[in-house]
């Protein structure tokens, strides 16, 4: 698998100053599945508008696909990556659904035929075909969501990032957005997530970064980041609902077992009831 | 006599021809602590802005029904009345401050009311304290972070001194610690004696603070009861609520094992884990 | 962009300083205001227009905070060069060099610098919740004077509102810079509705926090300072019109220029 983005000691000053990236080093390989956890503040959203160049590092070096992004233009980076942002009412304008998911297509100079074609697939794909022609302003708040992520992967970029999708969304929404991202992920894309929701993180993803005060604090597997005390206190973090349950519990076994999802537990205690998982 | 009374309640927004809520009735008692929740578009944002008049008073639409806060009928009287009653702290902290200091932003509820000016720093040199908040005094809200705008927020109606607290997803532009802390607030608020009513989602940090909770669908009471007992049932599962994790735990392994009572904290789950389990307790 | 906001902002936004125009009651800063508007409206005379700077500078070292001004002019200052070049250019025509137009643009801007000046000095020592009490006290309704407190307030939630259309729209191949103008201003679209479909969303939103706050509810309402003109904004009114009322007198009845 190659390298899809590299950051080298990246830091980066807003305008006024204030100083919302700290030297990060990371690398995200293609195909993977990441998320990027940290309380507001910690640089999660800076960041990733690195990846697309709407934010040129003031030091350092951000590489997509091996290209520096300061030698070439949002657009053409926006092409192989797309960002999903958090408030949809913050990209709609168009009339109809339809146009809405038409828009990156246009703007990226697809032939006419390609476009019907891929928007039609997404449409359905999205389960809002019937409302093609409806303003995407009539639409329910997960629909909405629905939309937006739409008018992305209309496009069919290589590397999606998500901002905060399950935000104020209930569980057949984030059951959905579950789903969506299983399928990208089996289709080889690289997915980035970003997000308070570490109890979504858990269930799906098997790399974690966390980020505080504009640094990178832990980058490996959920596991081993959230049963680590040290890592915790620095990282601000709440431990997923199943992590916590566990700790509070203090049973020997299940906090060698570290089990992060309900799945896990289940299978866990359901060793521990059979007998076979011993109790020391 | 409950604090606020909904009697059959069902209500049109302007143009709809779709109830945005629909035969609700239900009562806050004083010194409740009532969790609203349920899938989004359900109508729990409606119900609470009917509490203080919002609704009907500024967003019109058709009203059927009644809302009685404390004894008197919202539609005839003012919201700004009905404020002295209840205060409302909505979701965004971006769409609520309205000043540029924060304690021109405590004293701007105080102000309209007309009360003198000794009493208004009176009360806001109180909220500042009881709050933690004595140090934001001279900052500029809007460039305070997000859990400490909603604080102030929070101060600012306090200072109204209305008896019944409404949140509606206080916690949703917070990341998950600020949350947590200011849930806890919100308890604390509850435990020196305002009547809360909060909208929230995230069930696994607020259901334990709770007494009463709501499930709404479809702007409809679907359920209503004690948390420990609503949310394990399958009804709350079929809504999309988001029920704690280690509910859902125990009721999976609950033809296993036999589960007395549901948890409803973290510290209750761990204490039913090793009941289950067969650990001993650690005293 | 970015920059030219938080400029706007910084010259508007009001932040706690212990010194002596802080402690100055709006109106009688008002007046000075008017007065040093009008000295530079009337005075022709470079000389005396760098006597006016110089009294201006005087009241930021004696009381404001000079760091503040700065920063809120730095972005201005620069637009104020752009805007030189450009009147220089045009009106020196077809000329490269032309002294005299150099002369006469640069007094025009020196001008319009001083004007911006002078209100960065007023707004960054008033907090406008007082001023807005002093327009009530002169028979202003209070809910009019709100609207300034109100969108001083909204400047840099608009500002990132716009800002975040901007991003998610490049996100999705959005090339401002090309195509014919025709297409740029379709182009422009795409960012001012959404802008104003938010800020249309977020006016319910602001209406029902101030319904929530009893806003309007009374005639009189009271305010948690009251402003008042004592001893000290005498005195200070006096020593602050005087040497602007000098100025302009020595504009009209030059003694040796």
């Amino acid at each position: 698998m190659g390298e899809a983005i590299e950051v080298r000691n990246l830091w980066y000053i807003y305008p006024n100053g204030v100083v919302a990236l700290k030297g990060i080093n990371l690398e995200i390989r293609l195909g993977e599945k990441v998320a990027i956890v940290g309380p507001n503040g910690a640089g999660k959203s800076t960041l990733i508008k690195h990846f697309n160049g709407l934010l040129k590092p003031t030091k350092g070096v951000v590489r997509v696909f091996g290209v520096d992004t300061r030698k070439t233009t949002v657009a053409t980076l926006a092409r192989r990556i797309g960002i999903v942002f958090q408030n949809p009412y913050h990209q709609f304008f168009s009339e109809k659904v339809w146009d809405e998911v038409a828009f990156a297509l246009k703007n990226f100079g697809f032939p006419e035929e390609t476009i019907r074609h891929r928007v039609t697939k997404v449409l359905r794909l999205f389960d809002l075909y019937d409302y093609a022609d409806r303003s995407p302003f009539t639409l329910s708040s997960g629909e909405m969501r629905r939309l937006a992520m739409a008018s992305i992967l209309a496009y069919d970029p290589d590397i999606i990032v998500f901002d905060e999708p399950t935000v104020g969304q209930d569980r057949f929404h984030k059951e959905k957005i579950r789903e969506y991202i299983k399928l990208l992920s089996s289709q080889g894309k690289t997915i980035i997530l970003v997000t308070h929701d570490i109890d979504f993180v858990v269930e799906e993803f098997d790399r974690l970064i966390v980020m505080s005060e504009g640094r990178i604090i832990a980058d490996g597997a959920p596991r081993e980041i959230l049963y680590n005390e040290e890592i915790l206190t620095k990282a601000s973090l709440i431990l997923p609902q199943i992590p916590r349950l566990v700790k509070y519990s203090e049973i020997p076994f299940l906090l060698k077992h570290k089990p992060l999802t309900e799945d896990e537990l289940l299978i866990a205690v359901l060793g521990i009831l059979r007998g076979d998982g011993g109790r020391c | 006599m409950p604090i606020i009374e909904v009697d059959n309640l069902t209500y049109y927004y302007p143009g709809s021809s779709k109830p945005a809520l629909a035969n609700i009735s239900l009562n806050v008692e004083k010194g409740d602590f009532l969790l609203i929740t349920g899938p989004s578009g359900s109508g729990k944002s409606t119900l609470v802005r009917t509490f203080n008049g919002l609704i009907p008073h500024l967003f019109g639409g058709r009203f059927e029904g009644k809302v009685l806060v404390k004894g008197k009928d919202t539609r005839y009287c003012s919201v700004a009345e009905l404020s002295k009653t209840v205060g409302i702290v909505f979701q965004d902290p971006e769409n609520q401050i309205l000043t540029l200091s924060v304690e021109r932003e405590i004293a701007f509820g105080l102000e309209n009311l007309g009360l003198p000016r000794k009493v208004i720093r009176e009360r806001m040199e109180k909220v500042l304290k009881d709050l933690n908040i004595v140090h934001l005094r001279e900052r500029i809200p809007i460039e305070l972070s997000v859990g400490e705008q909603q604080k102030v927020i929070v101060a600012s109606i306090i200072a109204m001194m209305p008896e019944v607290l409404v949140f509606d997803e206080p916690t949703a532009h917070m990341d998950p610690l600020s949350a947590l802390k200011f849930l806890e607030l919100v308890h604390e608020l509850n435990k020196r004696g305002y009547t809360v009513v909060v909208v929230e989602h995230r069930l696994d940090l607020v259901a334990k603070y709770a007494n009463k909770i709501i499930i709404l669908n479809n702007g409809r009471i679907v359920v209503k009861g004690e948390p420990r007992n609503i949310l394990p049932s399958d009804i709350a599962e079929e809504c999309g609520v988001d029920v704690p994790r280690y509910i859902r735990f125990f009721k999976r392994i609950s033809n296993l094992a036999k589960i007395s009572r549901y948890p409803i904290s973290d510290e209750e789950a761990a204490e039913t884990l090793k009941e289950v389990l067969g650990y001993g307790r650690s005293y | 962009m970015l920059s030219l906001v938080s400029s706007v902002y910084e010259i508007f936004v009001f932040r706690k300083k212990a010194k002596l125009l802080y402690n100055i009651d709006p109106r009688v800063k008002m007046v000075q205001l008017i007065v040093t508007l009008i000295a530079i409206a009337l005075t022709t005379n470079l000389i005396l227009q760098l006597f006016i700077m110089a009294y201006l500078i005087a009241f930021t070292v004696i009381g404001a905070d000079v760091r503040r001004i700065l920063r809120s002019i730095r972005t201005i200052l620069k637009m104020l060069i752009m805007f030189y070049i450009i009147i220089y250019v045009v009106n020196a025509f077809p000329q490269i060099v032309n002294l005299n137009v150099a002369f006469q643009s640069l007094i025009a801007i020196f001008r319009f610098f001083m004007l911006i000046y002078s209100f960065s000095l007023f707004f960054t020592t008033t907090q406008l919740d007082d001023l807005a009490q002093s327009l009530c006290k002169l028979k202003v309704p209070y809910h009019i004077a709100f609207t300034l407190t109100l969108s001083v307030r909204f400047i840099p939630t608009v500002a990132k509102d716009f800002l975040t259309v901007y991003d998610s729209q490049r996100a999705r191949g959005l090339e401002m810079e090309k195509g014919s103008f025709l297409k740029r201003v379709k182009k422009f679209l795409a960012l001012l509705i959404p802008v104003f479909i938010v800020s249309f969303l977020r006016v319910d939103r602001i209406a029902e926090a101030l319904e929530s706050r009893a806003f309007g509810l009374v005639k009189n309402r009271t305010f948690l300072y009251e402003v008042k003109v004592g001893l000290k904004d005498i005195i200070f009114l006096v020593v602050a019109i005087t040497p602007l009322l000098t100025i302009l007198y020595l504009q009209y009845y030059p003694i040796y220029f």
